[in-house]
């Protein structure tokens, strides 16, 4: 008997300081909170291959993907706030594009959104996969200082995988539109491939 | 002269009558147009509105429901004394079932369906638990979980994860590495400065049992026990670091506590027929290119008791697997060892695999396996693993 109450009080204080310690995540309104996709891309690409080949966002839908990385943030002992990031990562990369229609008038499509040199964007969003020095920290991402490889396309073919993604054939994973980061414009990109073509 | 100054005051003057009537008629003609077309436009928008808000209503209800899992198809040929014999099998068919609500509150539950020499199916249910999401850094987990000791078993075991057809020697049921518990366990991750995340697991649960012979210990027995036959809970857990920039992954697993005693001669779960029980583990994997290395070591120590004497069980393996840049092709070898009291076991595999998809995985293999009365075969395995 003794033991018994032993047992259950310890158990009844251990739940107890669990729920104490735990703090509110879920809001009344959106949810999951967004994270942040830039350093999602990155915590994919250092966390997800681990264990398993990487998979790609294209492989399931947002919904799915929520479940999913809540299952792998108990199975790989994720934080929370990498599980959001590469949430939305994910959830940024497996939108197939649609052309905008957009009237002849309107350069909003084409004219960056933003105040950031090309740069800052490749800091923010490329760098996490191609790496500082442009030869890759993935498996898959192409040595961008190789002078037969990957910038030797022309401007129209890179500027279609910057906007579209880009699926090389053998390749483990696939390059998601606008690198995962759907808030870039036509012009951000433009500043990208420019910076590209300077830097590497 | 006259004539000209007459025709020119009847051309103004019409210009001018023209131009009133236009005044008087036409502008409010072109407004009525271009406030219906604005309100077409606004019914437009409006409808375009109700469809997306329509779109979005699936992508986040507040609770979800999620199926995953995996499964594979198999081919063994064995060589045996009076040749080789060979089957096609059918492995595990494994779902996973997850409940959601919002980011608080996950169910989930994985189930096993097998099918014997015979054709008869058999059902077991590999995981079950409700995990509670208390906040970014713990997860608490109750139910039947997959042990958190060691990494193959929580980690690699999914046919669509190991990259051979078969688990290193002490891996599998009735190995050195436990397979399951029933308990409560708390897990999560933190970050130690930038350039490590460090994962935790800890848990209390029903524990072990020592599948004996006679009065000797033959096999570890760690299903995940439904109740608890020794009334003496264990405790343990594993600690994780993963050095990101390095990508090296180190773990530390340990746990105690009471191993009932099933069979033998004392029955089970009657007074006396409990022993101590101890594991160590520790693990490693190491990402370089396109290699990957893995290995680990563990050990579990049955006490002694009365006449009846300690036993250990410990098994090991190093696999090291290398994908070719740019293609689907992956060479992978593996050697793996496990020593009970009643014997050792050695096993050494290498193979090639087919990668179709991340999780769509083609395999073949030649398995030499060897143990202390020279009575194991060797295999050539093929299988098909899909993770969904």
């Amino acid at each position: 008997m003794k033991n018994l109450i032993k047992s259950t009080a310890a158990l009844i204080a251990t739940a107890g300081l669990l729920l104490i310690s735990s703090t509110a995540i879920a809001t009344d309104g959106e949810w999951p909170p967004k994270g942040d996709a830039a350093k999602g891309a990155k915590a994919w690409a250092d966390n997800c291959g681990r264990c398993h080949n990487i998979r790609e966002s294209k492989e399931l839908r947002d919904d799915q993907w929520i479940s999913t990385m809540f299952h792998m943030r108990v199975r790989a002992g994720l934080t929370g706030q990498d599980t959001r990031d590469i949430l939305s990562f994910l959830q940024a990369s497996n939108n197939t594009p649609v052309k905008p229609l957009v009237r002849n008038s309107s350069k909003a499509n084409i004219i960056a959104t933003k105040g950031l040199t090309g740069q800052d964007i490749y800091t923010q969003t490329c760098i996490a996969c191609h790496g500082g020095d442009g030869k890759g920290t993935v498996p898959g991402a192409p040595n961008l200082t190789d002078k037969h490889g990957r910038l030797s396309k022309t401007d129209d073919e890179l500027m279609d995988s910057l906007v579209n993604g880009l699926q090389s054939p053998g390749s483990p994973m696939a390059m998601p539109a606008k690198g995962g980061n759907s808030e870039l414009a036509v012009g951000d990109l433009k500043k990208v491939l420019e910076y590209l073509r300077n830097t590497f | 002269m006259s004539i000209f100054k007459h025709a020119l005051r009847r051309s103004l003057l019409s210009i001018a009558i023209s131009g009133t009537i236009a005044g008087t008629f036409s502008t409010p003609l072109l407004a009525n147009s271009t406030n219906q077309e604005i309100e077409a436009l606004w019914q437009t928008v409006e409808q375009l509105q109700q469809k997306i808000a329509e779109a979005e209503e699936w992508k986040a209800p507040n609770t979800l429901i999620h199926l995953a899992g995996y499964a594979d198809i198999n081919y063994v040929n064995v060589d045996t004394v009076n040749g080789s014999e060979s089957s096609f099998s059918t492995g595990t068919f494994a779902p996973i079932f997850h409940y959601q609500v919002m980011d608080r509150v996950m169910l989930g539950a994985e189930l096993a369906f097998t099918l014997d020499e015979n054709g008869a199916t058999a059902t077991e249910m590999e995981y079950f638990s409700i995990d509670y999401f208390m906040n970014d850094y713990a997860t608490l987990v109750m139910g039947k979980f997959i042990s958190p000791l060691g990494q193959f078993r929580q980690n690699i075991h999914p046919t669509w994860i190991n990259k051979l057809p078969s688990a290193p020697q002490g891996f599998g049921h009735g190995g050195a590495a436990p397979i399951a518990e029933i308990g409560m366990q708390v897990r999560g991750g933190f970050k130690i400065g930038s350039s490590i995340n460090a994962n935790y697991a800890t848990y209390i649960g029903n524990g072990v049992a020592a599948e004996m012979n006679g009065d000797d210990v033959e096999e570890a027995h760690s299903p995940g026990f439904n109740e608890d036959v020794d009334g003496a809970k264990n405790v343990g857990g594993r600690f994780g670091m993963y050095m990101i920039d390095s990508k090296l992954d180190l773990g530390l697993s340990w746990a105690t506590g009471k191993a009932g005693e099933i069979g033998g001669t004392n029955g089970v779960g009657q007074n006396g027929t409990k022993r101590d029980w101890d594991f160590i583990g520790t693990d490693f994997t190491w990402r370089l290119g396109g290699f990957d290395v893995r290995g680990e070591y563990v050990k579990q120590t049955y006490g002694a008791r009365g006449a009846s004497a300690e036993a250990n069980f410990d098994a090991h393996y190093v696999q090291v697997a290398y994908r070719f840049p740019a293609t689907k092709w992956e060479v992978v070898a593996r050697t793996s060892q496990n020593n009970s009291p009643e014997d050792t076991k050695d096993r050494v595999t290498a193979g090639v695999n087919y990668i179709f998809t991340s999780s769509v995985i083609a395999k073949l293999a030649y398995e030499s396996n060897d143990n202390n009365a020279n009575t194991a075969n060797d295999r050539i395995l093929a299988q098909m693993a899909y993770g969904f």
